[in-house]
């Protein structure tokens, strides 16, 4: 299952997704490709190891620290199916190689069991270390290969020969001309000094009209030396490839358990970073059936909306609902919540179906294949041209062909910009075709009043304003402009919901209109037009 | 403060250590790789580790100062070289640092040497691998002090990760004087830019450049501007006085030219030192780094 764009937007699940940050470029990839998961056992396992997780990081929060710290240390790899390579290449897999023998010493048995840790690289780790103390760094050693340890002192000896012959030239300069050419390799000095330096001792050139730039000329020894010590760095750049090309065979021997490693590494640390999420956004295990069921939330939290309260400074409601029914029609009041109610179980089951803990006490729901929206914000591209209602009427069709299999339907005011008579018809007769499918769970938030209903779903309705006590306060305050007006809607309204068995239709649009700051004349108008009819 | 060449070094140190610094000029081939070498080896004395690099390939092959072939950089045992994984094989490295940055030539690594060798410095290319070259640099390898040889339009978006300053380098001749001096005193006037505190101080925010065309669609009711930095301002030195009668300009990150280096041609110290007083030059100058006179 591929969640649709529409879906993302509709639940704003990015804003939930950008917290899931793992460490590593392995687990950042396994992120970028957005898995979802449609077997209840896979998530069952899934959730299992984030138990562990936890349980693993509140007996050794010390250990779970150095894990993170040697997950932050793995950088990506370099691949290794090419023509050329380099010491880049070997420096990359002994970093991640020792990093990851590092994090396998720190889990707990169980951990390394169930992540499939286990750490047959040593051999070629020690390969890549040979000569080296420190572990997150690597040089071709001389240990490799005894002639390149032979030319390496050579180029040491002549280092040292070519120094001492540098040193004696700077220091005879030093004494003759007071020239200190120590660490420089050009001087500037007053043209009128410059007369005694002897040509074969100090080259000299034009700078400006009073001084020149002047250079050691250095002995016929050191040119000598120079090019002996470039013969010698060509002899070690050859025994140097060789080594590369040995530690190269050796890498791909091992090909098989180095890509073993990468995904044990990519469930770490994608697990960890899930956990974290657990930790810091007090997430709970879902409840996952293949089974049809019909779904329960309690104390479920729209983790974007709730969050923009908060910077808002609004009061957030979680969602507690333990719905009878597959087939569900949400009533209630204009900005009572019933899309929030869409958007919260299509938040709760979207993150669940990616193997996440939710923000909820309890969620209890199904696995399900597809996941449908279907409302007028749709944007997809294939479909524009079309009519608000055209647009519902191509969603509508697109999951009507999967019916067959667990899908869940989030369906926000439906035909809301069509003619009522035909709109509510059409409503009732796709809960009924829904109800008729126990594969089918499907929510539809509406405000026709009149519904048709067979009597195979169950209507609930938003609980909404209290009246009484908006009145006296809004009745108390002056000139309060709209911020302040939602601010007092959102402090009396009730955003949880009941069941609705009477079908009461529910009129509140003029007072929420009039409690919105719409002019008064016109509100006093529209009531006399309804004649009482919405009392 | 005219910087006197013998104690430099307590006073380059000071100013240096715990930095990231661009070495920036003028021109191309103004000496700013002369200058990294003669930084080099005082750095080395403090026993500090430092890291130094350029920004992408410098593509000159002479040097304005010596008008010779660019000064090759030769590393000395020990130093940590941020350059390309060609660029430092075979050069006797120990690789302490890949990044995941790739250039025309090679993958940026770092480096560090085993031996005294020459090396061809090639940084990233772009100001984003850069920020994140440094950042890395000093959270993973704790090293906080950091040359940059490189161009100073390449300094900008860098201040979020690594607060850097700047080094500027010119060579001065009697023809260049006084087009230099214009520039010397309008980085001079940057120079003296705050920056802006969002919280106490309203401001219009400039997006991008502010040049002489962009200053026209300003309105007049506005009297401060928050411009991104220094290098963002293509603005000539009138202009910019101008514009500073009228308007309070705020930069939202400081990139301070701690001191400036003037080699000199054809023209005094006391010649050059008037010029700079006339123009109200108050950043630290040192003259003539490389000159000596022997007695």
């Amino acid at each position: 299952m591929i969640f649709t764009e529409e879906l993302f937007q509709f639940t704003r699940f990015g804003e939930f997704y950008e917290n899931f940050r793992p460490l590593t470029v392995f687990g950042k990839r396994f992120k970028n490709r957005m898995v979802v998961f449609d077997r209840a056992d896979e998530l069952q396992e899934i959730s299992n190891l984030i138990a562990k997780t936890v349980e693993f990081i509140a007996e050794n929060p010390e250990k779970a620290n150095q894990i993170e710290f040697f997950l932050k240390r793995i950088s990506p790899l370099n691949t290794f199916e090419k023509e050329s390579f380099d010491t880049t290449d070997l420096f990359l897999l002994k970093r991640f190689l020792s990093n990851f023998k590092s994090i396998s010493l720190l889990l707990s048995p169980e951990l390394r069991k169930v992540f499939s840790v286990d750490f047959q690289l040593e051999e070629l780790l020690s390969f890549l270390s040979k000569g080296e103390n420190e572990i997150d760094t690597f040089y071709i050693s001389g240990d490799y290969n005894p002639r390149l340890k032979a030319v390496r002192s050579q180029i040491e000896f002549v280092d040292k020969e070519i120094q001492a012959i540098r040193n004696e030239t700077f220091s005879i300069l030093q004494h003759k001309y007071a020239l200190n050419f120590t660490n420089l390799d050009f001087l500037v000095v007053p043209e009128m000094t410059a007369f005694r330096f002897e040509p074969n001792q100090i080259y000299k050139e034009p700078y400006d009209n009073t001084s020149v730039l002047v250079k050691p000329v250095m002995p016929e020894l050191f040119f000598a030396k120079s090019e002996e010590r470039e013969n010698l760095i060509i002899t070690e750049s050859e025994l140097e490839h060789e080594v590369l090309l040995f530690l190269l065979a050796e890498v791909k021997k091992q090909m098989t358990e180095i890509e073993q490693a990468i995904d044990a590494v990519q469930n770490i640390d994608v697990n960890l970073a899930k956990v974290r999420m657990v930790q810091s956004m007090e997430l709970t295990s879902p409840i996952l059936t293949e089974d049809a069921i019909q779904i329960e939330v309690i104390d479920g939290h729209f983790l974007p909306l709730e969050k923009q309260c908060a910077e808002k400074g609004l009061r957030y409601q979680p969602l507690d609902a333990i719905f009878d029914n597959q087939t569900i029609v949400i009533k209630g009041s204009n900005m009572g919540g019933k899309t929030v109610l869409l958007q919260t179980i299509g938040f709760l089951q979207m993150i669940s179906q990616m193997g996440f803990w939710v923000p909820a006490k309890q969620f209890r729901s199904r696995v399900f294949k597809h996941i449908q929206f279907i409302g007028i914000e749709r944007k997809s591209k294939e479909i524009e041209g079309l009519s608000s209602f055209g647009k519902e009427v191509f969603q509508l069709s697109e999951i009507l062909e999967k019916l067959d299999e667990p899908v869940l339907i989030l369906i926000d005011e439906f035909a809301r910009t069509t003619n009522s008579i035909e709109a509510e018809a059409l409503t009732a007769a796709l809960l009924e075709t829904f109800s008729e499918k126990n594969t089918v769970n499907a929510f539809l938030s509406t405000h026709f009043t009149h519904l048709p209903l067979s009597g195979q779903a169950s209507v609930y309705r938003m609980k909404g304003l209290n009246y009484q006590g908006f009145e006296e306060e809004y009745s108390r305050s002056k000139n309060l402009d709209i911020t302040d007006r939602i601010r007092l809607l959102n402090q009396h309204n009730d955003y949880s919901i009941v069941k609705d068995t009477a079908d009461l239709p529910c009129y509140d649009a003029l007072q929420i209109a009039g409690s919105l700051g719409l002019d008064n004349e016109l509100i006093t108008r529209a009531r006399n037009i309804l004649g009482g009819k919405n009392e | 403060m005219i910087l006197n060449n013998e104690h430099i070094r307590p006073y380059l140190l000071q100013n240096l250590q715990d930095k990231t610094t661009f070495i920036a000029g003028n021109v191309k081939n103004a000496g700013k790789t002369t200058f990294l070498n003669y930084l080099l080896p005082i750095l080395r004395v403090s026993g500090n580790p430092f890291v130094y690099t350029s920004i992408g390939v410098d593509g000159e092959d002479f040097d304005r100062i010596t008008s010779q072939r660019k000064p090759q950089i030769v590393a000395v045992a020990g130093d940590f070289v941020v350059s390309t994984n060609k660029a430092l094989q075979n050069k006797g490295f120990q690789l302490v640092e890949a990044f995941p940055f790739n250039t025309t030539a090679g993958q940026i690594v770092m480096g560090k040497a085993t031996r005294q060798t020459p090396i061809e410095l090639i940084g990233p290319e772009d100001n984003d691998s850069l920020a994140s070259i440094l950042e890395i640099i000093k959270t993973q390898h704790q090293i906080t002090t950091v040359l940059i040889d490189g161009a100073i339009n390449r300094i900008t978006q860098l201040a979020s990760a690594v607060n850097p300053v700047y080094v500027f380098v010119a060579t001065v001749d009697r023809r260049n004087v006084n087009e230099l001096m214009h520039e010397l005193k309008r980085l001079s006037v940057l120079n003296e830019i705050q920056v802006w505190d969002e919280l106490t101080t309203d401001a219009e925010e400039i997006q991008g450049a502010l040049t002489e065309s962009r200053l026209r669609e300003i309105p007049a009711s506005c009297n401060s501007l928050v411009i991104s930095d220094f290098t963002k301002i293509f603005l000539p030195l009138r202009s910019l006085l101008n514009l500073l009668q009228t308007q309070k300009i705020y930069f939202k990150n400081r990139f301070p030219m701690i001191f400036c280096v003037l080699n000199l041609k054809d023209i005094s110290q006391h010649q050059c030192e008037v010029h700079l007083s006339k123009i109200g030059f108050s950043i630290d100058v040192l003259f003539n780094p490389y000159q000596q006179n022997p007695s």
